[in-house]
């Protein structure tokens, strides 16, 4: 027999991801969750987050190896303490200059803080997939996101005209800066020193979000399931590992009844469904993705990258609900 | 058992291996090998702990080995090794415990604040002060939610001529009673001391015996201060959900649907307690109560036309008690003495609005 089953190199069929996590364990989970968080008056929060993902990670498998999530509640609670003070400040600092101003340029004030939000959402966007990534593992080995000051640099320039022309073009440019987006964040992404790449082409996913927007105003949002689809199965399909690419077969029928019956569940047994619900999501999500052929591990050895990231980025990304696209 | 090989996964932290290999228990140590019976690694016994990244505790780690990592794939392995009594393996059972005992705890508290949350809204309601009441009240603009006739139903002069001493012990010093265009027979008792009759039910009625009934009955609703109660226990009940679905976002529920859930059954409670008030103060005041009795009968009436649909609304989600027993409670403490018909032009009150 075999002792080793991981590079696979010559196993020439899809490599499968699968969730195994069930309802039931998912929901005492957030028993326990809402227990700690509702006798510590909210404190406990970051600490239940972290639980969420430790489960969801570890019942993720590809090729039958679980993936883990290391990342803790204390770095989760010390980035969402910074972030309170951070905007603690900036609203105190906008007040102060408000009240030096005259009343007809008051609003400015709330300008000047503009940049600063933009750097937040930024920050957020990279830092906050950076602390993912390096506390996630799979067979023992990091991934990563690469970030120096120069790449930092890039990246917010691409973020402050992406929001900038989003703005001019009324949100036409948003496919446009989501795929800006990617590519980057995608590039800079590895797994223990083997890259991501993102082979996504601007004008073909600005077609695609036409498409469905138009398709989900005149169907009257029935359209949805499908255009998420086809979002996400462009982004997945267009993402490579190496010389590996994904594949992503959830349909948008499938999503559409996940939807309907998932929200009568809810309704109907006032959100004790939930657990099950959002797990049959993981399941279906998981379920549907593979990677395309044999798995190429070859460059990919322990980098030693540290986990000790700071978790603000990633609490921007949580309370603003920030899409890291991935 | 000492000999027995448990089939495991080994990572060693330094390459993408996924390897399937065996576990033993020799002497005080973990010894990891493959299939071949190769070494791949030795664990002192002590220096095992459960890897906490994995709630299920199905992975083992060495505390001196950072990155490598045995999977459990045999449970027969945990079984063994729990019952070695090592230190740092058992703090996770302890946790176990705890979590177990935590559940119980939270579902006994929420037992507790079920079963007590009536109380305890109770005694804060008659904590707040009248004058707060007052306060609260003087914002509320009653013309907004009803159409208030701005003359006078010639009912209320004539009941102050006729009962003025029961007028007097329902302390209408205080209470203002104000007249309402209404398509329903009904009446309300509102904070700051307001309770508001429809023009129906005064047109409806037949005796002033069955008006000061509910005139009573509404004051009992304000001497318990269920208004105030209500709002105490949705304040409760919301924040309290409010907390616990804080951080899970995935329970969908709206907190004000709970408590308003919650509130039916206080409602009925206090409909039956504003009932008992109102047959005190008529039995204490030599009023019979056939008047309203006569109310109820014919609300039965009513509701029972309405019941008539195809959908019946249960007791248990009704906010109110049924009729029948309401005239029931009536009945067993039935106060027989004549009562006076109302004049026939009162119900032909014009109602004049704004």
């Amino acid at each position: 027999m075999n002792t080793t089953e991981s590079t696979n190199l010559n196993t020439p069929t899809n490599q499968t991801f699968n969730y195994t996590g069930t309802g039931l364990d998912f929901g005492l989970l957030m028993l326990k969750n809402i227990f700690f968080s509702v006798i510590t008056l909210g404190i406990y929060i970051p600490w239940a987050r972290t639980n969420n993902r430790r489960f969801i990670w570890s019942n993720v498998t590809l090729n039958g190896d679980r993936f883990t999530y290391t990342g803790t509640g204390k770095q989760l609670f010390l980035g969402a303490a910074t972030l309170f003070a951070i905007l603690f400040v900036a609203g105190l600092a906008v007040n102060i200059i408000q009240a030096f101003l005259p009343k007809h340029l008051e609003p400015v004030a709330g300008l000047l803080i503009l940049p600063g939000y933009l750097y937040f959402f930024a920050l957020a966007a990279y830092s906050g997939l950076r602390y993912r990534a390096v506390n996630t593992l799979w067979r023992q080995l990091r991934f990563g996101t690469d970030r120096t000051k120069e790449s930092t640099k890039e990246f917010l320039l691409i973020f402050a005209k992406g929001f900038i022309l989003t703005g001019l073009t009324l949100g036409l440019y948003i496919p446009i800066f989501t795929i800006k987006k990617l590519r980057f964040l995608t590039g800079k992404a590895h797994y223990s020193g083997k890259y991501f790449t993102f082979t996504g082409q601007e004008s073909e996913y600005f077609l695609l979000c036409i498409k469905g927007f138009l398709l989900s105003v005149v169907t009257l949002g029935l359209y949805f399931p499908w255009f998420y689809i086809s979002r996400t199965n462009y982004r997945i399909q267009h993402t490579q590992f190496g010389t590996n690419s994904f594949k992503f077969n959830l349909t948008g029928g499938e999503v559409f009844v996940y939807f309907i019956v998932g929200n009568i569940c809810t309704i109907l047994t006032l959100g004790l469904a939930s657990p099950w619900v959002l797990n049959y999501w993981n399941k279906l999500f998981f379920n549907n993705l593979s990677i395309i052929g044999p798995l190429d591990l070859s460059n990919v050895v322990n980098t030693n990258t540290t986990e000790n990231e700071s978790a603000l980025g990633d609490d921007v990304a949580v309370e603003y609900d920030i899409d890291f696209g991935f | 058992m000492f000999d027995k090989k448990y089939q495991i996964k080994f990572f060693d932290g330094e390459t993408p291996e996924s390897i399937s290999a065996h576990a033993r228990i020799v002497d005080q140590s973990l010894v990891i090998e493959n299939y071949q019976g190769q070494q791949l690694d030795i664990w002192p016994l002590e220096h095992l702990a459960f890897d906490p990244n994995h709630l299920d505790r199905s992975f083992i780690m060495c505390v001196f080995e950072k990155n490598a990592r045995i999977q459990i794939i045999d449970p027969d392995l945990t079984k063994h090794i729990s019952s070695l009594q090592i230190n740092s393996l058992n703090q996770f059972f302890e946790t176990k415990k705890f979590i177990e005992i935590s559940i119980i705890v939270l579902i006994g508290l929420f037992v507790l604040t079920f079963f007590s949350l009536d109380r305890i809204s109770r005694t804060i309601a008659k904590k707040i002060p009248t004058s707060w009441e007052n306060k609260i009240a003087s914002n509320i603009e009653y013309k907004n939610y009803f159409d208030i006739c701005i003359n006078k139903h010639p009912v209320l002069d004539e009941l102050n001529e006729k009962f003025g001493s029961a007028m007097k012990s329902l302390n209408t010093d205080n209470i203002k009673i104000l007249v309402a265009k209404m398509s329903m027979a009904n009446a309300f008792a509102l904070p700051g001391g307001t309770i508001i009759l429809s023009d129906k039910l005064l047109a409806e009625a037949e005796t002033f015996e069955e008006i000061i009934g509910i005139l009573a009955h509404e004051k009992g609703h304000l001497f318990e201060r269920h208004h105030l109660q209500g709002l105490v226990r949705a304040s409760l009940v919301t924040a309290l959900f409010s907390i616990l679905t804080g951080d899970v976002s995935a329970f969908v529920v709206d907190p004000s649907l709970l408590a308003g859930f919650v509130n039916l059954k206080y409602d009925r409670m206090a409909e039956t307690e504003a009932d008992q008030y109102a047959i005190a103060f008529l039995k204490a005041q030599d009023i019979s109560n056939l008047g309203l009795i006569h109310f109820f009968q014919r609300q039965e009436a009513v509701d029972g036309e309405a019941n008539k649909t195809p959908v019946k609304i249960p007791d248990f989600i009704s906010t109110h008690p049924n009729d029948e027993k309401r005239i029931d409670l009536l009945h067993k403490n039935q106060i027989n003495k004549t009562m006076t018909t109302l004049p026939f032009s009162f119900k032909y009150f014009d109602c004049e609005l704004k």
